[in-house]
């Protein structure tokens, strides 16, 4: 909405503010190329002094390649970075460090081993005359800065790995707030915690900018956004393309700018029923981790897709359906059968199939060959007795790379030496190998290059359409669950939310982000 | 079992036209690479093997005798039937340095049970058993309660070298049995019995690692648990079985020695404390998981028993046998590392 002609228009406003006080950093033009992919193009944004600038912006937006660069971690290729009115260089993150600016990264840098007391003080542990660490003035250093932040009641000598992920946060906070610290960057740093564990880091923030520190907040959580921003950016394909001051901010906007689409509006969800013959069905499955209650069906020839932001337990429901993870409760029903709950062998006996999102280092033997990953779950049928029938398995793995064109010299090739998008072919014909059609696929594109996925995504409607297999496509990516699926289920906080016929994108990203909690 | 899937006639020709040609090129010099590599790693371990024998042949005329060549298979033997059961654990991800103290329970039970005069097939039998018994214990610790390999069985290794000692009062008993001279002493032909039991294990050890379902799920636990256990493969009962396993054949080694020496004594065992996993390591399996293969664990043993057969024949002290060791090992894991690097 606000790309295009606006744009420099809206720079300009954004960087030159004569009447402001001098802002605390500022990036001006700011682009990065990785390879093929431009992270970021053209961004320009200041942050003053006790004010909160929150970056949104779906996966992949550019949102920490931005707060990367800002807390020297990356260098751009173009623009420039001014701290308190002078010019910068940030080559690395001492640089960075030095000039106040501090990062609490996403993946918390804590050692787990060592105390909240030894945590806050890493790396700048005060010693003893003969040089050794004076563990009490650690612990008096720690609980000082501690009880700065209003956290008095962190235990000092409790070791981090025993502590609730909000606490692990405020202790990696602790330690970023040394002396000196102008600006504070926080990248998603609620993404794995509760609604109220947030709201007390929510609060720890604001207590933060109150004492005149800066601060950039990346998060996925709108709610949060505009609770604890006083201004917010969405950044879209690396660029910037939406800025607002919080109070004029809804979430509405944000999504849409986020989305690149034009109005959401609420659609009729409740969809007519289900007229295919159910191979699928989930019955009220629940997790010790996020997935609270989620039920849904899945026909014969259909794909299905389960859309969710990240932490919606949307990852979850894949993998518990196949009996990866341990289920507290529910059930999961093949043709009518009922798979032994926890158990991967039932599940794949019951005719299912499935591939995770993490096909690395979850999927594939990536020092063995085609063949022998094409075969992985299927060896009882390519024997005889206990011995493997070589000449079957060479045949039946020929017929498949034929199939589902798997490109490679030969299936004697190593897997780990295919490009992500034969990988990803490898896994689902794997199953198709087998016979199994009713698949679970958990990402099933990600990272795969654009010719792959219409390949993957015609060889999936193949299946559906001719065999009659019944597909669970789990993703994040909305653009993949609209165009792909013939109706889709909408995840939020661990609880199935809406159910959707021929899903469009805005119907997706109204119920992920924007609709009231059930 | 196939599905009619057609073959996707997607637009996207031209998007990937330019790929199969590039992947074919890069695929083959990978391949051959790996087959270079393969090469030399086995063909670096016999070079070793060749060096050994032909610098001992130069130093000894009767080194190079057929009988000589007997009796060092013969004294490699135990050695070589530990070392073929711990390949597949080692290529599964597993670990076991507790078969030394396997060995020295084994004899001393043997020589106890014998002298308490048990039939010989029982007392073999049972000694068996106690070795699958051990190896029992390794696995519920490793697979069922996920203690680290290195550490359960450095454990175990502890309490059963100390336990054969307090059975034996760590003294040696002399054991005199027909069925086990007999072991020993039988010929077919020219050749011991015992030389042909390590060619048949090795044998049976190579079609399980080649020809078999287990092979393959060996080697697929030990290259990615997640994505074996993903694709229903036996992830627990798998190992459980290779430990119990490696236990076993440490039993029967340790009745092999029983026979050659004539004697039970739990000294024995610690001898084999470290050499088991050494060959296997030198062999090319990796301690990672996922890789290996028991010809190199036999070319090896061959080259551990030229070693300590050459240096007996030299009347060199066993300690520079033990150095050697060393430097094989460290040699074999550097050109190992060096041709993987290569081959990138």
């Amino acid at each position: 909405m606000n790309d295009g002609v606006g744009m420099g228009v809206m720079n300009t406003l954004l960087t030159s503010r004569p009447d402001a006080v001098v802002p605390v950093l500022e990036l001006r033009g700011i682009s990065k190329r990785y390879g093929g992919v431009q992270a970021l193009s053209d961004i320009s944004v200041s942050l003053e002094a006790g004010e909160v600038l929150c970056i949104v912006g779906e996966n992949g937006a550019g949102k920490s390649t931005l707060s990367a660069i800002a807390s020297g971690l990356v260098e751009p290729d173009t623009g420039t970075i001014i701290v308190a009115g002078q010019e910068v260089r940030l080559p690395n993150p001492a640089s960075a460090e030095a000039l106040g600016i501090r990062l609490a990264p996403q993946e918390l840098l804590l050692c787990p081993n060592l105390t909240v007391a030894e945590n806050v003080m890493l790396g700048n542990f005060p010693r003893t005359r003969l040089g050794a660490v004076d563990r009490r003035k650690t612990r008096d250093l720690a609980s000082q800065r501690l009880a700065r932040l209003g956290l008095d009641d962190l235990d000092l000598s409790r070791r981090v790995e025993s502590l609730p992920v909000v606490d692990r946060a405020f202790v990696q906070i602790a330690r970023a707030l040394t002396d000196g610290a102008r600006v504070l960057i926080a990248d998603e740093p609620t993404a794995p915690m509760s609604a109220r564990e947030a709201d007390r880091l929510l609060e720890l923030l604001a207590a933060i900018r109150n004492s005149g520190v800066g601060l950039i907040y990346v998060s996925h959580r709108l709610d949060e956004v505009l609770h604890v921003g006083d201004r917010v950016i969405v950044l879209r394909d690396g660029r910037l393309v939406d800025h607002m001051s919080a109070a004029e901010g809804t979430r509405e906007r944000i999504v849409e700018s986020m989305l690149g689409m034009r109005t959401l509006a609420p659609i009729e969800t409740g969809t007519s029923a289900l007229d295919g013959n159910v191979r699928l069905r989930l019955t009220a499955l629940a997790t010790i981790g996020t997935l609270k209650n989620a039920t849904l069906d899945v026909c014969a020839g259909e794909i299905v897709g389960v859309y969710g932001i990240a932490g919606s337990g949307r990852d979850e429901l894949g993998a518990a359906s196949f009996g990866a993870i341990p289920l507290i409760s529910g059930k999961v029903e093949v043709d009518g059968n009922i798979v032994r709950p926890g158990s991967i062998k039932s599940s794949i006996q019951a005719g299912l199939g499935y591939v995770p999102a993490e096909r690395r280092t979850q999927g594939l033997l990536l020092e063995r060959s085609i063949m022998e990953n094409l075969t992985l779950a299927n060896l009882e049928v390519l024997s005889v007795g206990p011995f493997l029938k070589k000449s079957g398995e060479v045949e039946m793995s020929e017929v498949w790379r034929e199939k589902i064109d798997i490109r490679a010299s030969s299936i004697r090739v190593l897997v780990g030496n295919l490009s992500g998008g034969n990988q990803q072919k490898v896994l689902l014909a794997r199953w198709l190998l087998r016979g199994s059609n009713v698949l679970i696929l958990d990402e099933p594109t990600r990272g795969v290059d654009v010719g792959s996925k219409a390949e993957i995504y015609s060889i999936l409607k193949d299946l559906s359409r001719v065999s009659q297999a019944a597909i669970l496509i789990v993703s994040s990516d909305i653009e993949e669950v609209a165009t792909v699926c013939d109706r889709a289920y909408v995840m939020r906080d661990g609880v199935i939310v809406a159910e959707i016929s021929n899903p469009s994108q805005e119907q997706l990203a109204y119920e992920a982000y924007l609709e009231e909690k059930v | 079992m196939s599905q009619p899937v057609t073959k996707p006639k997607v637009a996207t020709g031209t998007i990937s036209t330019a790929l199969p040609d590039q992947e074919k090129t890069l695929a083959k010099r990978l391949h051959s690479g790996r087959d270079i590599r393969s090469i030399i790693q086995s063909q670096g371990l016999l070079l070793m093997l060749l060096l050994c024998v032909i610098f001992f042949s130069t130093q000894s005329e009767y080194f190079l005798t057929l009988s000589n060549m007997f009796i060092i298979i013969t004294g490699a033997s135990a050695l070589a039937l530990m070392a073929f059961t711990q390949t597949p654990l080692i290529i599964s991800g597993g670990f076991d340095v507790s078969v030394g103290s396997v060995v020295a329970m084994s004899t001393v039970v043997m020589g106890i049970l014998l002298a308490q005069g048990m039939p010989t097939a029982v007392a073999i039998t049972l000694t068996i058993l106690m070795g699958a018994a051990i190896g029992a214990i390794n696995a519920f610790l490793t697979v069922q309660l996920n203690v680290n390999p290195l550490i359960a069985t450095l454990g175990t290794m502890s309490i059963f070298l100390g336990l054969a000692y307090v059975l034996s009062s760590g003294q040696t008993v002399v054991v005199q049995n027909d069925f086990l001279n007999a072991i020993v002493r039988t010929t077919v032909g020219p050749v011991p019995v015992l030389v042909g039991v390590v060619f048949f294990a090795f044998i049976v050890a190579y079609i399980i690692q080649n020809f078999t379902v287990m092979g393959r799920e060996t080697y697929a636990i030990g290259g990615n648990r997640d994505a074996a256990r993903l694709a229903g493969l036996p992830v627990k009962r798998l190992p459980w079985m290779l430990f119990v396993l490696s236990s076993m054949s440490a039993a029967v080694a340790g009745i092999v020695l029983t026979a050659q020496l004539g004697s039970a004594s739990p000294q024995v065992g610690s001898t084999f404390l470290l050499s088991v996993v050494t060959a296997v390591i030198l062999g090319g399996s990796s301690l990672a998981g996922g890789r290996g293969s028991v010809v190199g664990t036999l070319i090896a043993v061959a080259i551990l028993g030229v070693l300590q057969n050459g240096f007996a024949q030299l009347q060199l002290a066993s300690y520079f046998q033990t150095m050697a060791l060393g430097v094989a090992l460290i040699l074999a894991v550097l050109v190992d590392q060096t041709t993987r690097k290569l081959e990138r």
